[in-house]
């Protein structure tokens, strides 16, 4: 930006002036180009379907009925087994009896964990999903994209408060950063790098 | 003279491009610097507090290191605090650190104490250790050890259970590194465990009673009968042993050993029954005893032995079970109430709907929402409609129980219309996403036996349709089916929907329709509930944001559901909220009228409904726009009906009797709802803290005082039943709650920061700090430029410059998960918000080191 900003102190003659204009046009050019592939890069992170695909994400466990605390749309990364049993809990926290099975257990040296929660929804209709691909890694930051379906604007739809929720397993990698995308913000999560995983 | 040549036009246009995009980027910086006024008030969430001594440099610290500056806490309670092993370089601690943070409060036995490491690093969890000790609050001197402790070097979370009632000391303990954490003081332990069921029958003289574990010896139940004057019948030390209470001889022995008055009631077998239930009380008191019970008597059928009744709340709000006084001795059986649900279908295997169904039919016609691989058909099970396993809401099955799940069958759940020979006729409209008006229309046509798609009609047609669904749109087309459905005789009741808003929901909002509103346990309006001028009645629709009567459970409404996470559908129990929930409880009412008076119709429904005999009124008096005509009494619903009745024994006011944290003394009158007579012959209780004057009345109609003590009595909500025995009506019981200790009305999340964030560099502008003022902060921030900014207001209880850090105080405008920028160009006032400690971290204890809400610095940008 400060090339095309500031011109030169030197009076060049005119072909000096063509050949400098030339030049500079032309590296502007090639500098533009290298921007806006930058730029497309970086919108390319902005929609799934594109960037680098590491090992799958997968649901650990989902659930219509959080009793989750917050009422709000929420990311979490969960770190121990423990953890996870207490959002599983909560997970499935309106279910009486019988009570859902346990959640598996985790190799948290492989995957991170994250607690997605769409919020209170008013009606049914709503749920979350991993769009496809789901889970891309570029420069350092891993993206997870999650849809929230909706239900159509004039359906008939059931009078039941729903929060819908799910717990997701991505693995770990050389990134120190998970974006989440797909609520109405985006989430940002802290991680630990980690040796990336092989396989699919 | 220097000579400028111009760059050819394409750059120069790419230049001034380049240029606007940068402007339009930065905050708008006018040539008139005009700034303005931003105030708004912070609510500090009820129930939080604060460390008195925090590493915040800004305020000045009030010890509480030591037993003798204890900090008082009320009871429950979630706090806010810091401590550090050394100093920490910066604050209020930066030389010596703040070592022990100590607290005194009143806790009840099994209360969990949990204290939560907000920086506690998975990662390295040695850096940071917490402890966590309680000691007895009566010894100042602490020369006792810690009656419980939980003190792990490396875990993230510490917890303790509450041994014994008491006043205790709280003592958290650095022993390396600085940390925020989260102080948590849960509620009393859950009532069902120990609550004593004297509503039910059981046998007047007989106790089962188990020793605890070190009385297994022979002799052991020879001392317990020398020393409680009780006979044993049979059982052995080790499991339950079943004891009586002899004869008058022995009676009078065991009154005097366990310090037990004699019964007022002048009826031998009521004063046996109430001294059964003294002993009970008295021998809980006892160390050697792990439970004592009445010897219940299990297949009586007073009450519905639906295991899972108890929970069912909803219930006695609407005065139910007065009204399954009624339904169980008078309703026709010989005639079928047909109540038709049409939603999702219903899962026809579930074990609590068996003998509960007809048939019906299945009216979603397009294959790609239908989830059966078909359009219409007359299949009306419920496969699901979610898209993958686990992912649906089976919400025509719940709505289903909620009226007539299978009563007193010992299984599961009761449904309203107990006692009736009414049956649900499942009709299924909706599928993945929801359903069309127009699939709809053809299943309110074939419940009301009129020509439809299908080609058929049902044997017989639906008395009511329960429509627990909605959307926005009105149709002419629409309405007028609906007043053909109410023409044929039917009553057609619907949801209003959970908008929390007065937007119409349809079919709720049509004429001829009966639109239900939600309430809450507490009878106010459920916080998603609708409202406006077409709501014409209130039922239970449940809150499971919270936990009002303190049994452990989110005050839903339970009724039966299915799980098909494994992708094989599975009955289950569970709770929803919803003015879903709130229908059908109107549905199975007017099930209950039409078995007893089958000559109801929509016209002499409505002519009940708009004169009150069928409601409590709630709100404004009169119909409202919250409650219509008031919520749905069951009761009262019978009462109107003009048919002889049983001798009912009704209660008023219905529902629970609440005295809170301060009223020591409420009354409740009795009288015979129904036909014939009855005479109180007692009125008993089950907690020692509760009194009920007097004793007895010869009739049927008295008022009853109802005193409470809470002398000695830890701090915590408490539960009770109080229950009206005759001798021609069944029982009436009255759930009682009592608060002790102060009710907490107000919060306080510590000083706090408010700061003003550019939404687009994300760098904080300006910033204010305010301090609690009985619960809430007002703060006003002079000389702001005129621009667009996020408001966000948080402590900073380690001094390390971040307002929202893991466990410190946190709030936005409008809300922090949802924060929207308020455009400053005038003076801008009533910016409200709420803020509260970061709740989630007590449910990911030792996950505080990646926070979602981010950290805000609190010092502008050219600070």
């Amino acid at each position: 930006m400060k090339y095309y900003g500031t011109g030169s102190s030197d009076t060049p003659n005119r072909s000096a002036l063509g050949r400098s204009a030339t030049t500079r046009a032309r590296n502007g050019s090639i500098l533009s180009l290298l921007v806006i592939a930058t730029l497309l890069a970086g919108c390319a992170l902005a929609a799934p379907g594109r960037g680098a695909q590491p090992p799958a994400a997968g649901i650990v466990d989902s659930s219509l009925q959080c009793s989750h605390p917050e009422r709000q749309p929420a990311v979490r990364r969960i770190t121990t087994q423990q953890q996870l049993q207490q959002v599983a809990a909560q997970m499935h926290g309106t279910r009486l009896a019988p009570k859902a099975p346990p959640s598996p257990s985790i190799d948290f040296n492989r995957w991170n964990i994250l607690f997605i929660s769409a919020g209170e929804r008013p009606t049914a209709g709503y749920r979350l999903q991993l769009a496809e691909p789901a889970f891309t890694v570029s420069r350092r930051r891993a993206h997870l994209w999650i849809a929230l379906k909706k239900p159509a604007s004039d359906a008939r739809v059931a009078a039941v408060v729903t929060m819908p929720c799910l717990l997701v397993r991505v693995p770990v990698g050389d990134y120190s950063t998970i974006e989440v995308h797909g609520l109405e913000r985006r989430y940002q999560i802290a991680v630990e790098k980690g040796v990336p995983l092989q396989g699919k | 003279m220097r000579t400028v040549t111009r760059a050819p036009a394409w750059l120069r246009l790419a230049f001034l491009a380049l240029l606007a995009l940068l402007a339009g980027c930065s905050k708008q910086k006018g040539n008139t610097p005009s700034t303005y006024l931003l105030e708004g008030t912070i609510t500090s969430a009820i129930g939080a507090a604060t460390d008195s001594d925090s590493n915040d440099a800004q305020t000045a610290p009030e010890s509480n290191d030591t037993a003798t500056t204890a900090q008082p806490l009320l009871n429950p309670v979630l706090l806010g605090g810091f401590v550090s092993a050394t100093g920490t370089g910066t604050g209020n601690f930066a030389d010596s650190g703040d070592r022990t943070d100590v607290f005194q409060a009143t806790l009840a036995k099994g209360q969990t104490v949990a204290l939560f490491i907000s920086d506690h690093d998975a990662a390295h969890p040695y850096d940071i250790d917490l402890d966590l000790e309680i000691y007895d609050g009566s010894d100042i001197t602490l020369q006792t050890q810690p009656v419980a402790m939980s003190i792990s070097a490396t875990e993230g979370t510490e917890t303790v259970r509450v041994p014994e009632n008491g006043n205790y000391y709280i003592f958290i303990r650095a022993i390396r590194g600085a940390s925020n954490y989260l102080l948590t003081i849960g509620r009393p332990p859950n009532r069902s465990a120990t609550t004593l069921r004297a509503d039910l029958p059981f046998v007047p003289g007989e106790v089962v009673v188990r020793f605890k574990g070190s009385l297994h010896a022979a002799s052991a139940s020879l001392a317990f009968s020398n020393s409680t004057g009780l006979e044993r019948k049979s059982g052995t030390p080790g499991q339950a042993m079943l004891f009586g209470l002899g004869g008058e001889s022995r009676r009078r022995q065991t009154r005097q050993l366990l310090g037990i008055g004699q019964t007022a009631s002048a009826n031998p077998e009521q004063s046996l029954r109430e001294e059964t239930i003294a002993v009970v009380k008295a021998l809980r008191k006892r160390s050697d005893v792990e439970y004592a019970d009445l010897n219940y008597i299990r297949q009586a059928a007073a009450a519905p032995d639906d295991p899972n009744y108890p929970l069912q709340w909803n219930y006695p709000l609407i005065n139910l079970p007065q009204a399954w006084d009624a339904t169980t001795q008078t309703a026709t059986t010989d005639r079928t109430t047909i109540v038709a649900v049409v939603d999702t279908g219903i899962f026809l295997d579930h074990p609590d709907l068996q003998g509960s169904l007809l048939a019906g039919y299945d009216f979603v016609s397009s294959p790609s929402i239908a989830a059966d691989g078909d359009g219409i058909d007359g299949n009306p099970d419920d496969p699901g409609d979610g898209a993958t396993p686990g992912g649906s809401s089976f919400h025509g099955t719940h709505v289903a129980g909620i009226i007539a799940a299978q009563t007193g069958n010992g299984v599961g759940v009761a449904g309203v219309s107990w006692g009736t020979n009414t049956k649900i006729m499942p009709v299924r409209v909706l599928g993945k996403g929801g359903g069309t008006t127009y699939d709809i229309i053809q299943g309110i046509r074939y419940a009301a036996g009129l020509s439809n798609d299908s080609g058929t009609v049902p044997p017989q047609r639906a008395d009511i349709i329960n429509l627990s669904l909605g959307g926005p749109g009105f149709s002419m087309a629409e309405q007028a089916e609906y007043n053909a459905v109410r023409d044929a005789g039917v009553i057609v009741v619907a949801a209003a929907g959970n908008d929390n808003s007065n937007r119409p929901s349809y079919p709720a909002a049509y004429d001829n329709v009966i639109s239900v509103s939600a309430a809450t346990m507490t009878r106010q309006k459920a916080p998603y509930s609708n409202f406006g001028p077409t709501i014409d009645i209130a039922a239970p629709g449940g809150n499971t944001a919270v936990d009002s009567d303190g049994d452990g459970y989110y005050d839903g409404i339970l009724s039966t559901l299915v799980d098909d996470a494994s992708g094989v559908r599975k009955p289950i129990y569970s709770f929803l909220q919803g003015t879903s929930m709130a229908t059908p409880h109107v549905s199975g009412v007017i099930a209950i009228m039409k078995s007893l008076d089958p000559d109801l119709d929509p016209d002499k429904f409505g002519a009940l409904l708009q004169t009150g005999k069928l409601t409590s009124d709630l709100g404004a008096p009169g119909r409202d726009d919250i409650f219509g005509f008031g919520l749905v009494d069951a009761l009262k619903a019978v009462e109107n009906i003009d048919i002889a009745l049983p001798p009912i024994v009704a209660i008023d006011p219905p529902g629970p009797l609440d005295f809170g944290p301060f009223v020591d003394r409420l009354t409740f009158t009795t009288r015979n709802a129904g036909g014939g007579d009855f005479t109180i012959t007692g009125i008993s209780d089950d907690a020692d803290w509760l009194e009920t004057s007097p004793q007895s009345l010869p009739s049927s109609a008295g008022s009853f005082t109802v005193s409470v003590n809470r002398t000695g009595m830890p701090d915590g909500l408490y539960h009770a039943t109080i229950t009206v025995t005759t001798d021609n009506a069944s029982t009436a019981t009255i759930p009682v709650t009592l608060q002790v200790g102060e009710r907490h009305d107000k919060g306080d999340t510590g000083h706090q920061y408010v700061v003003l964030v550019d939404p687009v560099s994300m760098e904080t502008v300006r910033t204010v700090d305010v301090d609690n003022e009985s619960g809430r902060y007002s703060y006003r921030i002079d000389d702001v430029p005129a621009g667009d900014y996020l408001i966000i207001a948080g402590t900073d209880l380690d001094n390390d410059g971040l307002i929202c850090d893991p466990g410190e105080a946190c709030g936005g405008y409008p809300t922090i998960e949802r924060l929207q920028p308020v455009t400053v160009n005038s003076d801008v006032e009533r910016i409200d918000f709420g803020t509260n400690f970061n709740i989630i971290i007590r449910a990911l204890a030792d996950d505080p080191g990646h926070p979602v809400i981010r950290a805000f610095s609190r010092f502008p940008d050219d600070y």
